[in-house]
């Protein structure tokens, strides 16, 4: 703790709550959690800012909040981003091997990375991420590390995540409006995938759906890599939403209901309802437990549906052999693996932050997962930049390849 | 047909009793069709009791009455399950004693799509094997039929011991504009009749080269499959040849495409007393060379009854990885149309709105982004443009836009940027756009 470089905190300005999480990095290498604070947020619609000043007090409670549990001074977070103007593409760069011996050499490699980065943004975007996929050498597939090797013709694949320069400085500004320093932008979706997946479970190919209040995230891992991200502006507050019109019930009340009765499989719900007492002069009411689910149901539905049909287009549906992964406060609903199991077809469970150790109570609630993501991005990126000795340093960047930040 | 045509099997076995129900406009139609075929035990079951009292020489039943009161189901799969729920033992004991049930129906609407899972599970539990035999609707008839019917198709599989898939799109090449709509759907329940004929025979019967349900299954099986029916019967010199030939000429099989497609053939070749290795053996080369690289399987009957005559039957399954991209290939911006709905929710006859008329392509043609859309500026600007004179017309329609009736409720999103995906405005309660009724 000593060591402020040891410390690593990931924010989450997050449309249902702000969550910051403090990890401490130790000799080996392995991240620890030893603080978390959350504060209820207040400034957020749809994962982007709509009122600065109400989300800066948000954030500074969720910080001080940590900053007590851990028992630290927070100097600078790894913050994440999101929002439905966030894209996520894949660019292929091509860079012919001009040495007379044809061997690939570093340069090679980083010129390739550089050309396959450069693609057209609309002017108002910016790059958050490009990550490195795998590399083609003459039209051979599935290169790993392609320096030393023999060729005349270097491919790769780059995905680059980008998303509006404006609405991202937004929540720069308000974290640097309270004298912390932003280390790097992150997109959740690939945050929590880093706290929920394995190496293992990468190889084989994994989507982690992480359904929060204001928008859907997700990324795919094949073989691996990266190969595909995403964010749908859709969430649990479109749920709220939904039954609040469905039911004819105020939004307190839809939100209470959703979160007591709510089920993403309507089984069983027929024939049953609810009583809600009257209060505030309010009359009670009788409401159908089934219509609830089937309201609810539907528009989980929907959003698996979405992410497959997108899925599909990318034809990538093919290669989830590791399964399904669902995490962030979704993932509280009740059945939401089995409604991802029938739309996935393959085994769907709820994301468990299994790689990080450190407080119980935190790495169980799905709904840290970006967050832990986040502190584990940090871990990485900081072994990165102290030009590391350890192994791990080599696996992070097979893992990630070059980030941009 | 059960009683001469199982010459191999035990002197004592029992006849099997086969039970053939149509559920829905589009399945008493094709009930219909399929009267005068004795073996069969039919019954036609429709929640429109007006519908089917105009059915003659068929058991009929009408089912749902506290439900529906005895009028049509309206499009929505909800009150066809409850009615085929409230009527459950009924069916229950319409099946007792069958060995197999055919449950048919046409998906999309509300009695067939909600009533069939119903009533495959009512059958199975009263110990019959159920094959449901569906057609899927034409594109034509709009997203929410085809989202309906996958839906209902999803659960039918749940139940069902086997599913036959026939999508009605491919009999699009049947409907000649000129000949008169009746005809044509005459024509087209008839080939729906002689598939489950076909099927059928090939159940019932006892053959050389044996094929059973479980055979059949396997062919018909899994999440996406379509499956197509064709029957060809031929007598005469060169049968063997001329029973393929005829084959291909069958409307289904768009001109052999589809057995070139198809990743399961399913080949029953039936004759009478004379049938040869050699007709068997004629037959199976020359269709070999119309098929493509589907696993095939093959069965042989010898049936007295076709004295001098050879028939093939082929059940064809294509393993589609999805149906959703097709569902989805609609112009999105109609799915939420309220017009568009109003014309699939109509109450009347929804179930054969298609038979009658091509109405429900109409509402497509006006559609125009919903006005959410448009930000308060444009919006004025629109108005301000269309004010002056000269552009009556124009103003006239963009005006319509303003009609309360198209703005559904975003609950808190209202004032939040939409979130649009593929045309469709998300932030819209999914139970709206998918019009699920909250009775």
């Amino acid at each position: 703790m000593s060591d402020r470089n040891s410390i690593i905190v990931g924010l989450e300005i997050g449309t249902s709550k702000v969550c910051a999480v403090v990890g401490e990095v130790n000799d080996t290498g392995a991240v620890n959690i030893v603080g978390v604070g959350q504060s209820r947020s207040r400034g957020v619609r749809k994962g982007e800012i709509v009122d600065a000043s109400q989300a800066e007090e948000d954030v500074r409670n969720a910080i001080v909040e940590a900053e007590k549990m851990a028992d630290v001074e927070i100097r600078d977070v790894y913050l994440g981003v999101t929002g439905g103007h966030l894209r996520g593409l894949t660019n292929r760069g091509v860079h012919p091997v001009v040495s007379a011996d044809r061997e690939i050499t570093e340069e090679d490699v980083q010129d390739v990375i550089k050309n396959a980065k450069a693609i057209n943004l609309p002017t108002e975007n910016s790059n958050i991420h490009a990550i490195r996929q795998h590399f083609t050498v003459d039209g051979q597939p599935g290169v790993i590390s392609p320096a030393g090797m023999l060729g005349a013709r270097l491919e790769v694949d780059v995905h680059v995540i980008h998303g509006n320069t404006n609405r991202l400085k937004n929540s720069i500004r308000v974290v640097k409006g309270l004298q912390l320093d932003v280390a790097e932008i992150v997109f959740n979706g690939l945050a929590s995938s880093l706290a929920l997946l394995n190496s293992e479970q990468k190889e084989l190919g994994a989507l982690v759906i992480d359904i929060g209040g204001g928008t859907t995230d997700y990324a795919v891992y094949v073989e691996g890599v990266i190969k595909h991200t995403g964010v749908l502006a859709v969430g649990g507050d479109h749920v709220t939403s939904d039954l609040g019109v469905g039911l004819k019930i105020s939004l307190g009340r839809a939100e209470q209901l959703k979160i007591e009765h709510g089920s993403a499989l309507p089984d069983g719900a027929g024939g049953r309802s609810i009583e809600l007492p009257g209060d505030f002069g309010m009359p009670g009411r009788t409401i159908n437990l089934e219509h609830l689910c089937r309201i609810m149901s539907l528009r989980m539905l929907e959003i698996f549906e979405l992410i497959e049909q997108e899925l599909h287009e990318v034809g990538l549906l093919d290669y989830l052999r590791g399964g399904v992964f669902v995490c962030g406060g979704g993932a509280r609903i009740p059945h939401i693996e089995k409604l991802a199991e029938r739309v996935f077809g393959v085994p769907a469970s709820i994301g468990r932050t299994n790689s990080i150790s450190g407080i119980k109570s935190a790495l169980d609630q799905p709904e840290f997962a970006a967050a832990i993501g986040l502190v584990k991005f940090g871990s990485f990126q900081q072994k990165k930049q102290a030009g590391g000795r350890s192994i791990l340093k080599s696996v992070a960047n097979s893992i990630f390849g070059a980030f941009k930040s | 047909m059960q009683n001469d045509s199982i010459p191999s099997g035990p002197a004592g076995a029992p006849p099997p009793v086969i039970k053939v129900i149509g559920l829905g406009d589009a399945g008493v139609n094709i009930v219909a069709a399929l009267s005068g075929a004795p073996p069969l035990k039919l019954l036609a079951c429709n929640t429109d009791a007006a519908a089917i009292a105009q059915l003659a020489g068929v058991d009929k039943v009408a089912f749902g009455r506290k439900t529906t009161r005895g009028l049509s189901a309206g499009g929505d799969p909800e009150r066809g399950r409850a009615a085929a729920d409230e009527d459950a033992a009924k069916f229950k004991a319409a099946c007792v004693g069958a060995s197999l049930v055919f449950v048919i129906a046409g998906l999309g609407g509300g009695t067939g799509t909600g009533a069939a899972p119903a009533v495959a599970r009512a059958a199975r539990q009263s110990g019959a094997l159920v094959l449901a035999f569906v057609a899927m609707p034409f594109e034509f008839e709009g997203a929410k039929r085809q989202r309906l019917a996958l839906a209902g198709l999803e659960e039918l599989k749940q139940e069902a011991d086997a599913v036959v898939v026939v999508p009605n799109e491919r009999m699009q090449h049947l409907l000649d504009s000129s000949a008169s709509l009746e005809d044509t759907f005459r024509g087209t329940n008839a080939l729906l009749a002689d598939g489950v004929k076909a099927v059928a025979r090939l159940l019932t019967t006892r053959g050389l080269i044996n094929l059973d349900f479980a055979s059949l299954a396997a062919a018909v099986r899994g999440r996406h499959a379509e499956s197509v029916v064709a029957t060809a019967e031929i007598s005469g010199a060169h049968r063997a040849v001329a029973v393929v030939e005829k084959l291909l000429q069958h409307p289904m099989l768009d001109d052999g495409e589809v057995l070139k497609t198809a990743d399961w053939l399913l080949v029953s070749v039936a004759g009478g007393p004379g049938f040869s290795f050699g007709d068997v053996n004629a037959v199976m080369r020359e269709l070999n060379g119309h098929c493509g690289k589907g696993n095939l399987t093959m069965g042989a009957i010898a049936d007295p009854a076709l004295e001098g005559r050879l028939s093939i039957t082929v059940i064809a399954t294509e393993r589609r990885e999805a149906p959703a991209a097709d569902v989805e290939s609609e112009p999105p911006a109609a799915m939420g149309r309220p017009s568009a709905r109003r014309a699939s929710l109509s109450p009347v006859n929804i179930d054969t709105e298609f038979l009658k008329t091509p109405e429900p392509v109409r509402p497509r043609r006006g559609v125009r982004p919903p006005p959410p859309d448009l930000s308060p500026e444009q919006q004025q600007q629109i108005l301000a443009r269309h004010a002056r004179p000269g552009a009556r017309r124009r103003r006239h329609t963009d005006l319509q836009q303003q009609l309360p009736l198209e703005i559904v409720s975003k609950g808190r999103f209202e004032k939040s940027e939409p979130t649009i995906h593929h045309g469709e405005d998300l932030d819209v309660p999914t139970f709206i756009r998918r019009g699920m009724v909250l009775n």
